[in-house]
């Protein structure tokens, strides 16, 4: 009896160290390698162009806890970065907002300041969600003695992110990643209407963390 | 499909009826209050330490510059004193460059003279446009001259925010305290590129 115990223990050990995959890249992945100098990252909303369009700050607040939460990124506050830069990182055309090329980064007076800032790189963001028809019902009434909702109703979402990767030493766009997930967001009633939100946004930051923190550890 | 059905028959008894009215009332004096709320620009520049260069300049503003009003008919009706807001940037902005400004001319042969004009400046609504956003454009002429030349220099600024669900006053606020500090970055850029260099 115990040798057929001892024999499911040391299946299930093999079974879980199999499948862990790479255990040196997921460590990093976890555990980035510690620098005596950390990376020092900016994250950009890009409110170019009219295909992202979302006014919600949610992918960059979500990246900006997830990597401050590790050791080795220090993610330096959007608006303090363009005030550090101000006058020359501004959103600039007659027509659109369009925000400054990389070849911004080969104007001596942008490099000055940010040398001075120790920035490594710049990370622009953009997300979209797009939601499909409502679909279900709810009623609500109310009167005199009381009331309440009754119903259910369901809207699928799509959010995609985009994540463009500055290198400020190499004057360069390192990558491009795109990520789109998607999601659904619910409303239950039986008196009192019970929201539950669609976590497509947060599948998508995690994705992007991901991403990202790959991107920066390779190069 | 959401249908939101409200029993409203029973409000028909008189005391509820009068709750009805003060609440009215109430929205009524809430909304009146909250659209006269005043249009606050800021003009708070950031201030980077920078090597200032050694020059003096005259800054000529007309009495036109200085004086210029927005109209616009919203209502309730626009009036922006956009006069006093480029005055107090292009003060900002030349005096964080140059190491003296003069605001008189120190003398008639004297000839590093700025001269600011506005061309255009525009704000739009939504409902003007179509569109789901509030936008502001400004457009601006700079005429730079040196001891031995002149160049005039022109940009243009625009800016556009979201339409917001609450009232449209904060947001105007914002659209505009925007472009102004556009307007300061261009500007300063075309200054930092002509006399930068001399």
């Amino acid at each position: 009896m115990a040798e057929n115990k001892l024999y499911v223990i040391l299946s299930v050990v093999i079974f879980i160290t199999g499948c862990a995959g790479n255990p040196n890249y997921e460590k990093a992945i976890a555990n980035p390698k510690i620098d005596s100098n950390p990376i020092r990252i900016v994250l950009l909303k890009k409110t170019a162009m009219g295909i992202f369009n979302n006014d919600s700050n949610f992918v960059i607040n979500c990246l900006s806890k997830k990597f401050n939460s590790g050791n080795n990124i220090v993610v330096i506050d959007e608006m303090m970065f363009r005030n550090d830069m101000f006058p020359f990182f501004e959103a600039d055309e007659a027509t659109k907002n369009i925000e400054p090329s990389i070849t911004i980064l080969n104007d001596e007076r942008f490099i000055k300041r940010i040398k001075q800032a120790d920035v490594d790189y710049l990370i622009w963001l953009s997300e979209k969600t797009d939601y499909s028809d409502k679909v279900g019902a709810m009623s609500c009434s109310l009167g005199l003695y009381g009331g309440g909702c009754f119903g259910y109703t369901a809207q699928e979402d799509e959010t995609r992110v985009e994540a463009e990767v500055w290198s400020v030493s190499k004057k360069l766009v390192f990558n491009r990643d795109s990520v789109t997930t998607k999601g659904k967001s619910q409303l239950l009633a039986f008196v009192i209407p019970i929201p539950i939100p669609s976590d497509s946004q947060s599948k998508s930051c995690e994705l992007l963390h991901t991403s990202i923190l790959k991107t920066l550890l390779i190069n | 499909m959401v249908v939101l059905s409200l029993d409203l028959t029973r409000f028909a008894d008189s005391q509820l009826m009068k709750k009805k009215k003060f609440l009215v009332i109430l929205v009524l004096i809430q909304t009146i209050s909250c659209k006269n709320e005043p249009l606050t620009i800021s003009l708070a520049l950031p201030h980077q330490p920078i090597d200032k260069i050694d020059r003096r300049i005259f800054l000529d503003l007309s009495t036109k510059f200085k004086n210029q009003l927005y109209n616009h008919p919203y209502n309730p009706p626009l009036t922006i004193p956009i006069g006093l807001l480029q005055t107090e940037i292009i003060l900002k902005v030349t005096k964080k460059i140059f190491s003296k400004v003069y605001l008189e001319k120190p003398s008639n042969q004297f000839k590093t003279t700025l001269t600011p004009k506005l061309i255009k400046f525009e704000i739009s609504r939504p409902e003007e446009t179509g569109l789901n956003y509030y936008e502001c454009r400004i457009q601006y002429m700079v005429l730079m001259q040196n001891l031995d030349d002149i160049k005039n220099s022109s940009f243009s600024v625009y800016t556009r925010i979201a339409k917001p669900s609450g009232y449209q006053r904060s947001v105007l606020s914002k659209l505009i305290s925007s472009c102004t500090r556009k307007v300061a970055s261009k500007l300063e850029i075309s200054i930092l590129s002509y006399y930068g260099r001399k």
